[in-house]
């Protein structure tokens, strides 16, 4: 449950993610397209945003006449000084997130594409040079890629 | 002549964070003498120590991980785990060999070229002129590649190939 709460606490601690989420709360079933165009934020922008929530349980998708369409899932999330502390220490975050939250999502993107070629023989360059060229640790390279299940 | 199993940090870290380090140090212990290079073993116990202090504030969880794995490392180079010196005079052609190839995997400078794949295939050219025979454990492709082409004579494995199911 605590998990689900930081999770949920994550997403809509991001402003544009909170904005899409409550756009959907009041326009049921819209498509990426509308929504982008209502919220005038970038379609790539909007498909990151509503991959991300859905990842989180906090909208699900229907695909209808070759258009998929969005819909918020009810949640309630509520927080107290001991529900957060309970939550912080017990949703024990991946690695990633910790790359996530020390480097940016582009870094966390780059270990992702690495972890990509890496499974398709790509790469020519060995775990330590990638790790220099990525700009992150080359012990916290090992993790991530284990997390992605890459070692 | 001995038999030598010189496992790469990344082959190391596998095995730890899967809570099998006593498992391989039982499978090998009979067989194979473990050795590792002065760098790898600052990456096994030293940078996750400094991570540690890094993230700590954030994350105390992941942070007191880091710590224990550590620990685990400088636990086993003291009972099992054998840190080899490199003779860098000697070995100081296979280190430049070494970096020249390494160098044009990603085109910069051969100073550039961490020191960790370095030493790890000196001490593998190193054991090999000593007449020991020599098992690399090694989850990087390219740096297996570069070790074969250096010397034929050491045998490469993965650590899910040497040490099935972990």
């Amino acid at each position: 449950m605590t998990t689900k709460m930081m999770s949920y606490l994550q997403a809509l601690g991001n402003f544009d993610r909170a904005r899409i989420l409550a756009y959907l709360v009041k326009h049921e079933g819209e498509t990426a397209d509308h929504i982008s165009r209502q919220l005038n934020y970038p379609k790539a922008t909007i498909y990151k945003y509503l991959r991300e929530l859905e990842n989180v349980k906090l909208i699900r998708s229907e695909q209808k006449n070759r258009k998929k369409q969005y819909f918020v899932i009810p949640f309630a999330i509520k927080i107290s000084h001991e529900t957060l502390d309970e939550a912080i220490y017990e949703a024990e975050p991946t690695y990633l997130q910790v790359v996530r939250e020390r480097y940016g999502g582009e870094k966390l993107d780059e270990i992702r594409q690495l972890a990509k070629d890496l499974k398709s023989g790509k790469t020519t360059s060995t775990l330590r040079q990638a790790a220099s060229k990525i700009g992150v640790e080359y012990y916290e390279l090992m993790i991530a890629l284990d997390e992605l299940g890459i070692l | 002549m001995s038999k030598v199993l010189v496992p790469d940090s990344s082959s190391l870290i596998f095995v730890d964070r899967r809570g099998k380090l006593d498992l391989l140090k039982n499978t090998i212990n009979k067989d194979f003498e473990v050795c590792i290079p002065p760098a790898i073993a600052r990456e096994l116990i030293e940078d996750p120590q400094k991570l540690a202090e890094k993230i700590h504030p954030l994350y105390p969880n992941i942070a007191k991980n880091l710590l224990e794995s550590s620990s685990r490392f400088k636990k086993a180079v003291e009972v099992w785990i054998e840190i080899r010196p490199i003779d860098y005079i000697r070995y100081s052609e296979a280190m430049d060999k070494t970096r020249i190839r390494l160098s044009k995997f990603d085109k910069k400078w051969e100073h550039s070229v961490k020191k960790s794949d370095a030493e790890l295939i000196a001490l593998c050219v190193q054991l090999i002129d000593n007449g020991d025979e020599v098992l690399a454990l090694l989850e990087d492709e390219n740096l297996k590649r570069v070790l074969n082409e250096i010397t034929e004579n050491v045998k490469t494995l993965s650590i899910k190939e040497f040490l099935p199911g972990v």
